[in-house]
């Protein structure tokens, strides 16, 4: 085996500038005269790509659209007003990740909800969650699961862990979704315009590249997985601006230290263990069929809208927000008329302003 | 009611930023980062570290990972094996594309021809 010191410095080149310059011009050669429109369907794609300026760097006529790749973003508000609601029983801790806390609901917030005395904890790892539900055995502890293949698998573990100690005081609220479901719905859309997909990364490390075949096979939309920092991106739309080159339509691996092409077999097993698929509403998609997780019939004591039946309040979307055209890629946030005016990150009226990976957030940072 | 037992959840959470700002790159809900396995205990979690930085980690996804292998980690979770002749392939994979620019046929304004 190769010295551990090896490896980090080859794990450096993938930020090397000049590698960069020169994939730049390779992207330049290869991209087709009348243009073309490539959509990033991850949330850290989405920043890494505003952060490392590559939208500038990119011929005339190419166009890099963000789509419905951040989890928060594609949370919908009916969704978002059941953890809120579920805060509200007495009993209740609610465990989630961060950005999830600043999403208004269609009255409230996470944040609001805390502020008003309830019991909100933001935990890193959903172990931390069970760690929780360990330590305080008076209160019930609902982790908020949402997130795509790349987080499913560690909710399942959870809940495993949970339902092999026993512990009655930990559920889930499970709104997990998959990414190939949504991609066909973009991809099917007459009125979205994409010729090619820079697929995600760390959901590819999950499921691994068969998933995204029927896009290529079915639709001739070319797919590139690719990884996240500036050379793997460039390397993915370079790939993909190849492809058009040559006019094929592959799924190709551009990031195979971190993908194997047939996923993680651990992890998926570890999904399906527990969960199942189902019909999920995604904020700008609506009903997906498929694209959703539920939790199997033998752990449906951990789903914590079953065991508490909380009182959801009457669903109201966002004035004027167009978070959902954003999701789909028709909008750039900057041509949204509350963007940078009355929607800000201090003051966020829909969730593509509120978390770290929405692209409202992101133009607002970068451009 | 008893006091509430704090989780170590906000200072997971403050150091995996520290990280991930000294890691050029996105948030948190697909962010995964390479860092190596110093030691795995008996219960089936690793001590990882990158950048100076140590955390723990589960490998209930990636069971073959051994000491010195270097992990995706993923919200507390090792989920894959960073594949070391991968990530040397593609760094030549990258190059070659790379290197196509010097072709003749290539230009900076990209009008070139591929061969």
């Amino acid at each position: 085996m190769a010295a551990p010191q090896d490896l980090s410095a080859e794990l450096a080149k993938f930020k090397d500038p000049k590698l960069a310059r020169d994939l730049v011009h390779a992207i330049r050669a290869f991209s087709p005269e009348s243009g073309a429109t490539l959509m990033e369907v991850c949330g850290t794609h989405t920043v890494s790509i505003a952060r490392a300026g590559i939208r500038d760097l990119m011929p005339e006529g190419t166009r890099l659209a963000s789509g419905p790749g951040c989890p928060v973003c594609v949370t919908c508000n009916r969704d978002i007003d059941t953890v809120i609601a579920l805060a509200r029983v007495p009993e209740v801790t609610i465990a989630t990740f961060g950005d999830m806390t600043r999403v208004p609901g269609s009255t409230s917030s996470l944040l609001a909800e805390q502020a008003a005395g309830r019991s909100i904890e933001i935990v890193y790892s959903p172990l931390d969650a069970l760690a929780l539900a360990q330590a305080n055995p008076t209160r019930q502890i609902v982790f908020v699961g949402v997130g795509f293949e790349t987080t499913t698998p560690l909710v399942a573990r959870a809940v495993k862990r949970a339902a092999d100690m026993g512990l009655s005081n930990f559920s889930i609220f499970a709104a997990h979704k998959n990414m190939p479901g949504a991609l066909e719905a973009i991809v099917a859309d007459p009125q979205l315009k994409v010729d090619a997909l820079i697929l995600p990364g760390h959901v590819s490390t999950i499921i691994g590249a068969e998933p995204y075949r029927f896009l290529a096979q079915r639709y001739g939309i070319p797919g590139v997985i690719t990884g996240f920092e500036p050379v793997d991106v460039l390397q993915g739309i370079a790939m993909i601006m190849r492809q058009l080159h040559e006019g094929r339509a592959e799924i190709e691996i551009a990031y195979a230290r971190g993908v194997m092409p047939e996923g993680n077999p651990h992890a998926v097993a570890a999904i399906d263990e527990v969960f199942e698929t189902c019909t999920a509403n995604w904020r700008g998609l609506g009903d997906i069929p498929g694209s959703g997780y539920r939790l199997r019939d033998q752990f449906a004591q951990f789903d914590a809208v079953r065991r508490f039946q909380p009182t959801i309040e009457p669903t109201i979307e966002p004035r004027g927000c167009r978070c959902g055209d954003v999701l789909r890629g028709i909008m750039a946030p900057s041509d949204c008329p509350l963007f940078r005016k009355a929607c800000t990150p201090e003051n966020p009226i829909g969730p593509c302003m509120v978390s770290s990976e929405g692209s409202c957030a992101a133009y607002y940072r970068y451009y | 009611m008893p006091p509430f037992q704090q989780g170590r959840g906000r200072h997971e959470a403050s150091l995996a930023n520290d990280i991930e700002s000294r890691i050029p790159r996105g948030s948190d809900m697909c962010l995964a980062v390479p860092m190596q396995i110093l030691e795995i205990k008996g219960d089936g979690m690793a001590r990882v570290t990158a950048m100076g930085a140590e955390r723990e980690a589960a490998l209930d996804l990636t069971p073959q990972a051994a000491v010195g292998d270097y992990v995706l980690v993923h919200a507390g979770f090792a989920i894959e094996v960073v594949d070391e002749q991968y990530a040397r392939e593609t760094l030549d994979l990258i190059q070659t594309m790379a290197d196509m620019v010097d072709d003749p046929l290539f230009n900076e304004a990209g009008e070139g021809v591929p061969a």
